[in-house]
């Protein structure tokens, strides 16, 4: 089958048994690859009801039909599970060059289930795969077992690649991340801790091998008009600047407490992206087959944060900036150096350090409760130290480890009104999303522990703050262009959930006659699966909703006192009703199932 | 003075073009280019870049010579001659 490597690799950790699954054309079309087939697997493997530590919980990393082609940002992966922190379905992405490599290997994915006796980590190299002592990479933090990984097997530079657990999974950190190579992380409801109570530490691909396509000629003219569409793309890192002086009131700025960042112009210009491309970038690091300028190594030459960082997001600068109340953008690349290398999942990094500094500054926790760290605004050193003791579980570290809604309801008090979280227990990307409605209620909304639709294929005005109808009439309407794109294997900066150039290069791949519409369906099965999947994990509409101060009221600012939460029922009973489910229960409609070819799936959710 | 620009998305659906060159008076900001454009093209191109009050909108992402315009003046950026003004879709983060 054109498109395809042919096989994913069964991993029984228990067994320690190795094995091929090979699906039938059928089922691949169905389901492409991606979220598409981890939301399947997932959904028929996975007990409902088990816990995420579970042998019974699946990992499943797939690349699709374009990993590693010619297509622009083909390298990328989706890693399905049960998650950590929602104890519900997972959707998460990482770039990088790991999701081509392994169907360089030989396979469209890997599906790991059960627990190891002891570490391992997992070799792919033309067609077959090793689990592998993994004692000698204990304790090494993300980037350091890429590194060590390929010197053990004798390669350099980009000849592998490694998805790979930090201190954080090791230690089961609830919201523990993974990590691809340096700093490409796939990390949303703790995928990192999932990996470590299976024991796996790491899985290394090298470049060894190809793809085949039936079109190549066709592929290559789809995927340069791709690159057409996103040439103008310079990456994100420039954000807390722009963001901050659009005066859109979407800059997340200390714990939500305000929306005036109180930054000397100088400190706010070093935030932009001219500013840190010129004072710090010394090479570049692309994905594979990106011509973007985004993905590049930076180098703070001196001082107190020196080092080599991966290029941070936006969302990373944005916690390790204003969230956490730090003008010096130095010590915000450093901190989101630290937490790729330990292996977090920045946006909860973000709102756990920044609902503590405010529990400090309001005299809520004292130093006494946190083993002597002064969590001041600002105060980059303490949480330099607070990020070690919660990769490690030591101390005040221990509950931290849990994340912000299990940490703050277990504080009490008026703590627990002040974290920010979705009440599924994930936390939000790294905006104010009190000004941006369409993403707050597809973060609560959404199963994949993120978010589920992308507020760029929206219209003007359904971003919101403003009209309720048509922000939830749009997070609906777009559904399944994101999970379309989740199962091709490519990455969105690049690809942009453009339907029809996708669609295209699927058929390209693969031979098929594949259109935009039959995407979306592939998508839509996925959104699907996963909110049938947590409705039988008990995860229902009550959780549907965000945290008292995720949803509170802007005091200041260009929003100032408009608030989303009145118009939340009317948007949730408009959403669930254009979704094709129960507009009062959220349960997808028998009619909504059968026409996605979901009829297994009826009986479970009478 | 003539600036050139690239149209990319919702812009390019709504002009029906990758690029042109538009003539401005010397001194134009990017504010008065997206006024331009918006008359010229009217509705189609004018709700992806106008709010209701008629100012715009950051719905639509601005560079100038490969900057963001919010790095620069905003949209009070002022435009010189042989500028390339790239109107892109919406960055929502990363």
């Amino acid at each position: 089958m054109k498109g395809f490597a042919g096989k994913y690799l069964r991993v029984d950790l228990t067994e320690g048994k190795l094995g091929d699954q090979v699906f039938d054309e059928a089922t691949q079309r169905k389901y492409l690859g991606g979220v598409g087939m981890g939301s399947k697997i997932l959904y028929e493997e996975v007990p409902p009801d088990s816990d995420w530590s579970d042998p019974a919980n699946r990992v499943i990393i797939a690349s699709g039909p374009l990993g590693g082609t010619v297509v622009g940002g083909s390298g990328t992966i989706t890693i399905v599970t049960k998650g950590a922190l929602t104890g519900g379905a997972t959707s998460v992405q990482a770039n990088g060059l790991f999701g081509a490599y392994m169907r360089f290997s030989g396979y469209d994915g890997i599906i790991i289930q059960g627990t190891s006796p002891e570490w391992r980590y997992l070799v792919l190299r033309e067609g077959s795969a090793e689990l592998i002592d993994a004692a000698p990479f204990m304790g090494l933090d993300t980037y350091d077992v890429a590194d060590a990984l390929r010197r053990a097997h004798g390669v350099k530079g980009h000849e592998a690649s490694v998805l790979s657990i930090g201190p954080a999974g090791e230690n089961l950190v609830r919201w523990a991340g993974a990590f691809v190579d340096h700093g490409h992380s796939a990390s949303h409801n703790g995928t990192g801790a999932v990996l470590g109570s299976k024991r796996v530490k790491a899985v290394i691909a090298f470049r060894k091998g190809e793809v085949e396509v039936a079109e190549p000629d066709r592929l290559r003219d789809v995927s340069q008009r791709m690159y057409k569409e996103v040439e103008w793309f310079n990456g994100t890192i420039g954000g807390v600047e722009t963001s901050y002086k659009s005066g859109s009131g979407s800059l997340p700025i200390m714990n939500y407490t305000t929306n005036i960042w109180n930054i000397p112009q100088e400190e706010l210009d070093a935030f932009g992206a001219e500013a840190i491309r010129t004072k710090y970038q010394v090479g570049r690091a692309p994905c594979w087959g990106c011509r973007l300028l985004h993905s590049t190594m930076m180098k703070i030459p001196d001082g107190p944060y020196a080092g080599v960082v991966e290029e941070p997001e936006y969302e990373q600068m944005a916690a390790w900036g204003p969230v956490v109340g730090n003008k010096d953008v130095e010590a915000a690349i450093m901190l989101s150096g630290l937490t790729d290398r330990l292996g977090f999942e920045n946006n909860e990094a973000g709102w756990l350090t920044g609902w503590l500094m405010e529990c400090y500054e309001k005299g809520l926790i004292t130093e006494e409760d946190t083993g002597g760290l002064q969590l001041n605004w600002g105060n980059v050193d303490a949480i330099k130290e607070l990020l070690e003791m919660v990769a490690h579980r030591r101390g005040f570290g221990d509950l931290l480890a849990e994340g912000v809604k299990l940490a703050s309801e277990k504080m009490g008090g008026m703590a627990t009104d002040l974290a920010i979280y979705t009440l599924k227990g994930n936390s939000p990307r790294g905006h104010d999303h009190r000004t941006r409605w369409a993403e707050m209620f597809d973060t609560c909304v959404s199963s994949t522990g993120t978010i589920e639709t992308h507020m760029s294929a929206m219209s003007p005005g359904a971003q919101g703050p403003s009209d309720p109808v048509k922000v939830s009439t749009e997070v609906a309407t777009t559904k399944g262009l994101m999970e379309f794109e989740d199962s091709v294997g490519t990455c969105r900066f690049n690809t942009r959930m453009n339907a029809s150039l996708i669609a295209e290069a699927v058929s390209s791949a693969t031979g098929w006659d594949f259109t935009a519409e039959e995407g979306k369906r592939v998508g839509l099965r996925a959104v699907n699966l996963m909110k049938a999947f947590n409705l039988r994990a008990g995860i229902g509409k009550e959780l549907d909703r965000p945290s008292k101060r995720y949803g509170s009221t802007p005091l200041d600012g260009p929003t100032a006192g408009t608030s989303i939460v009145p118009h939340w029922d009317a948007m949730l009973a408009n959403y669930y009703r254009l979704m094709g489910w129960d507009s009062d229960t959220g349960v997808p409609s028998k009619e909504t199932l059968k026409e996605l070819g979901l009829d297994s799936v009826i009986p479970h959710l009478r | 003075m003539d600036v050139e620009v690239k149209y990319y998305a919702a812009a390019r659906e709504a002009t029906g073009k990758r690029s042109e060159v538009i003539i401005l008076l010397t001194g134009s900001t990017v504010k008065e280019l997206i006024h331009v454009l918006a008359e010229r093209y009217g509705k189609p191109l004018s709700v992806y870049m106008l709010g209701e009050g008629g100012e715009p909108t950051d719905y639509l992402t601005y560079f100038v010579g490969g900057v963001n315009v919010h790095s620069l003046r905003g949209f009070d950026t002022e435009l010189k001659n042989g500028d390339m003004v790239v109107i892109a879709p919406p960055i929502v983060g990363g």
